[in-house]
C-alpha cells in the first residue's frame, strides 16, 4: 500500500487491506468474499503489488467454505490467489494420480486438512504403550509415504493441518490415564509425524488453535452430518487468518521487529514524572508484576530472533536509566537492537528504527499502549503493524502471542544470533566513529570471508536468504526447496555462498548466489543476494573476485548479469556498474550486463578470504 | 425491524442482490443463487442474526422464509 494510491481506495479496497473484517463473523466474511469475486479483476488491475500465489485446498472433508473465507484474508495480506479446490473426497486420487487436475495445477502451496475422522485405526483398550507405539509408527509411515510421494511430482510446500483432539472422551478421565484411549492416541500421532516432518511440510497447529478457541465451539457435528465440514462455521476465521499468516511468510512478508514503548507499556506510570521509585514494576505488587511478566515475555521473542527496539517520547538518558539502574527491570539495554527516545513523532522514530537496523518499515510491529500514537502510525505508516493493546497490562503477553505477528515457516540457527549481532551492531558504530575513514574502519574490523560452493548442511540457510531477501536481489527469483534441490544437483549449476566474520561478530551465511553455465562460454547470475547487516563491507568485490575466478574454471569467457527493480531493491540498481559490468541491454527498467573475464582485474577489499574449491 | 425485514437484509447481503424482496411466501425456488452452498451461508447468518442454534432437523428442512419466521419464533419461546 502506497500513499498515492489511499485517496482511490473503494470500501471494498479499505476493508480488505485494513484487515478491518479480521474480527467478522465467518457468515459475513462469506458475503464479503462474494462481492470481492465480482470486483477482483479491477481490483487486481489496481494493485499490480500483490504476490500472485497459486493456492491448493484439500482434504477429507468440505474445503468451499474454508478456501471462500481464505480469499479475503489472504488478499489482506497482499496475496492474489489462484484456486484449486479438490472436490469432497478426492484428497487420496489427486495426490496418488499423476494425472490429476491437482498437479496439473501446478500449486505453490498445498493446503490439506486432516480431522480426527480421517484415522479408521485406533489401538486396543489395555494395548501396552509399544504396542500403541508401534500402530502410530505404521500410520505415521503410511502418511509419509505419501506426502514423498507428492514432493517427488510438485515443488509445491505443503501447509498441513496436524489434528485436532475432539470434545470426544468415552473413557472419560481414563482418557488422561490409558496410553491406549484414543485421545492419547491423537496426540501420539501428531507428536510422531512432527517429528519425522520433512522440511517442505508445514504443520498449521490446530491442535492448540482449537484448544485456544474452546474445543466445544471449535468441532461443530450437525456441520459435519449437513455439508462435511471438519469444524464449525465460527472457528474458519480463526483457520483462515493462520493459513494466510502462514502463505504471506511463503511468500516473504514477514516481521522482523518488535518496536514497544516505554511508559505504561514496559512499566507502570511515567518515567520522566514519576522517577526511578515512583514507576511499577515491583514483583510483589499485581500491576508491577503484570509489567514484568511483560518485559520476559519480550526476552523470549529476543531469544527466538525477534528484534526489539524501543520509540519512546521521553528524555533519552532518563528513559536508559530504568534500564541500567532500576532494580527490578528484567530487559536491559543491550537487548534492543534499537533505542529511540526523543520528542519527534514517532512515524519519523520508526522510520529512522528501520534505517538504522536496515529493515523495511514493513518488517516492524508496533506496540504501544497509547491508542492516540497508535492512530497516528497506522494513518500515516500503513505498512507497520499496529497491534491492539489491551488496557489492562495483565493481557499484554497474549495479545502480542495472539496477534501472531511472528508466524514464521522456519527459525535458523542465524535468526537466534540475530539480537546479539545488532548488539554488536552497536559496538561497530562507536568504532567507525573513532576511525579516521572508511577504509580505516573496514581494516580495523578484521574481517574474514569464507567463499565457496554451499554445502548440504548449509542449504535450508542458503534457500532461505534468498527467499527472503529483497534489498540485496538482483533478479528476486524465489525458489521452493524442490527446486532448490533440483538446482543444486545441477552440474551447470554454481550455488555459491560466503560467510563471514568480524571481530564482534560471527554473521554466518549471509550471501548467496547462483551461477549457471550457459552455452557459448557464457556464466549467467542468476541470483544473487546479501543480508543487509554486511552492506557497504566490500563483500560484493569479494565475491566477484571468486565469480570470476569460477567462471574461468568453467571455461567461460564472459559473466552475464541482470538487474530486475522491484519497489525493495533499489540498493542494487547500480550494483553491476559499480562492479565494472558494461550495460548491454536496457527494457522496461530491466538492464542486463556482461563483464569480460580476460579483461578482469581483481577488486581490493579489506576482507580477509579464504576461497573454497569451486 | 420487523423479523421479516432482518431476514430480507440478511438474504440481500447473502445473495448480494440489494433489490430483493421477499414475504413469507418467498423459497428456495424464487431464488436462482438459493443452491446448497448459499443455503448453509443463509442458515449461519440467520444464526447469528438471531442468536439462535438451529438443528440439524431444521436446517436441512428450512426452504423458505416461513420456516424461518416459525424456527426463530420457537428458539425465541424457549428461551424466553
Amino acid at each position: 500500500m502506497t500513499d498515492l494510491m489511499q485517496p482511490k481506495f473503494s470500501d471494498m479496497e479499505h476493508t480488505l487491506f485494513s484487515g478491518s473484517f479480521f474480527r467478522w463473523t465467518a457468515s459475513d466474511i462469506l458475503t464479503l468474499s462474494r462481492k470481492l469475486m465480482k470486483q477482483e479483476t479491477q481490483l487486481q488491475k489496481n494493485h499490480p503489488e500483490l504476490h500472485p500465489m497459486k493456492i491448493a485446498l484439500s482434504g477429507t472433508c468440505n474445503t468451499q467454505y474454508l478456501a471462500r473465507i481464505l480469499r479475503p484474508y489472504l488478499y489482506a495480506f497482499g496475496i492474489q490467489p489462484l484456486f484449486y479446490e479438490g472436490v469432497y473426497g478426492s484428497l487420496m486420487n489427486d495426490v496418488m494420480n499423476l494425472e490429476s487436475d491437482l498437479y496439473r495445477f501446478q500449486p505453490d502451496v498445498f493446503i490439506v486438512l486432516r480431522q480426527y475422522r480421517d484415522m479408521e485405526v485406533y489401538p486396543e483398550l489395555l494395548s501396552p504403550a509399544a504396542s500403541v507405539d508401534a500402530l502410530a509408527e505404521q500410520e505415521i509411515r503410511k502418511q509419509q509415504a505419501l506426502w514423498q510421494f507428492f514432493h517427488q511430482h510438485s515443488s509445491a510446500q505443503v501447509f498441513l493441518t496436524n489434528i485436532a483432539v475432539p470434545n470426544r472422551h468415552v473413557l472419560g478421565n481414563l482418557e488422561a490415564n490409558l496410553v491406549s484411549g484414543r485421545n492419547h492416541y491423537l496426540r501420539l500421532l501428531n507428536d510422531r509425524f512432527l517429528r519425522e516432518k520433512p522440511s517442505f511440510i508445514h504443520l498449521i497447529d490446530q491442535e492448540a488453535m482449537s484448544a485456544d478457541f474452546g474445543k466445544d465451539r471449535w468441532f461443530d457435528d450437525s456441520a459435519w452430518f449437513i455439508s462435511k465440514q471438519p469444524f464449525s462455521m465460527e472457528a474458519m476465521p480463526a483457520m483462515a487468518l493462520s493459513i494466510a499468516r502462514l502463505t504471506a511468510a511463503l511468500a516473504g512478508k514477514m516481521k522482523k521487529c518488535l518496536v514497544v514503548d516505554l511508559d505504561n507499556t514496559l512499566w507502570g506510570g511515567v518515567i520522566g514524572d514519576d522517577g526511578l521509585d515512583g514507576i511499577n514494576l515491583d514483583p510483589n505488587h499485581p500491576i508491577g508484576e503484570a509489567y514484568l511478566d511483560f518485559q520476559h515475555t519480550l526476552k523470549l521473542y529476543q531469544e527466538r530472533g525477534v528484534l526489539l527496539a524501543v520509540c519512546s517520547k521521553n528524555d533519552a538518558t532518563i528513559a536508559e536509566q530504568v534500564f541500567q539502574s532500576h532494580p527490578y527491570c528484567f530487559l536491559k539495554l543491550q537487548d534492543f537492537a534499537a533505542f529511540v527516545a526523543n520528542w519527534d513523532n514517532k512515524a519519523d522514530n520508526l522510520r529512522r528504527i528501520a534505517q538504522q537496523l536496515n529493515i523495511g518499515l514493513d518488517s516492524l510491529v508496533f506496540f504501544d499502549d497509547n491508542p492516540a500514537e497508535r492512530e497516528i502510525v497506522r494513518s500515516m505508516l500503513p505498512e507497520v503493524a499496529v497491534l491492539e493493546v489491551p488496557d489492562d497490562p495483565a493481557q499484554f503477553s497474549v495479545a502480542l502471542d495472539k496477534a501472531g505477528c511472528f508466524d514464521w515457516l522456519q527459525l535458523s540457527r542465524e535468526d537466534l544470533s540475530r539480537a546479539q549481532s545488532y548488539a554488536a551492531d552497536q559496538e561497530r558504530i562507536r568504532l567507525s566513529e573513532s576511525a579516521v575513514d572508511y577504509d580505516a574502519y573496514l581494516a580495523a574490523l578484521e574481517m574474514e570471508a569464507r567463499i565457496g560452493r554451499v554445502s548440504r548442511f548449509e542449504t535450508e540457510r542458503f534457500t532461505q536468504l534468498i527467499n527472503k531477501t529483497n534489498q540485496f536481489n538482483l533478479r528476486t527469483v524465489r525458489y521452493s526447496e524442490a527446486e532448490m534441490d533440483r538446482l543444486l544437483n545441477d552440474e551447470a549449476v554454481y550455488p555459491l555462498r560466503a560467510v563471514l566474520t568480524d571481530k564482534f561478530s560471527n554473521y554466518g551465511l549471509i550471501s548467496a548466489c547462483i551461477l549457471r553455465k550457459q552455452e557459448e562460454k557464457r556464466l549467467w547470475i542468476e541470483s544473487w543476494v546479501m543480508s543487509c547487516r554486511v552492506f557497504k563491507r566490500d563483500l560484493e568485490q569479494a565475491m566477484l573476485n571468486h565469480i570470476v575466478a569460477a567462471a574461468r574454471n568453467f571455461g567461460c569467457t564472459q559473466i552475464l548479469g541482470e538487474y530486475i527493480p522491484t519497489a525493495k531493491n533499489g540498493y542494487v540498481a547500480n550494483l553491476l556498474d559499480h562492479l565494472g559490468f558494461d550495460l548491454i541491454a536496457e527494457e522496461n527498467g530491466i538492464r542486463r550486463y556482461s563483464l569480460s573475464v580476460s579483461a578482469y582485474v581483481p577488486c581490493e577489499t579489506k576482507i580477509r578470504v579464504t576461497a573454497e574449491t569451486t | 425491524m420487523e423479523t421479516i425485514e432482518k431476514l430480507q437484509k440478511i438474504l440481500q447481503d447473502v445473495f448480494d442482490d440489494e433489490t430483493l424482496e421477499i414475504d413469507e411466501t418467498t423459497s428456495a425456488d424464487d431464488i436462482a443463487d438459493w443452491d446448497s452452498f448459499s443455503h448453509i451461508h443463509l442458515c449461519a447468518a440467520v444464526e447469528n442474526e438471531f442468536g439462535i442454534k438451529m438443528t440439524t432437523e431444521q436446517a436441512i428442512r428450512v426452504k423458505n422464509i416461513q420456516d424461518f419466521l416459525r424456527i426463530i419464533a420457537e428458539n425465541h419461546s424457549s428461551t424466553l
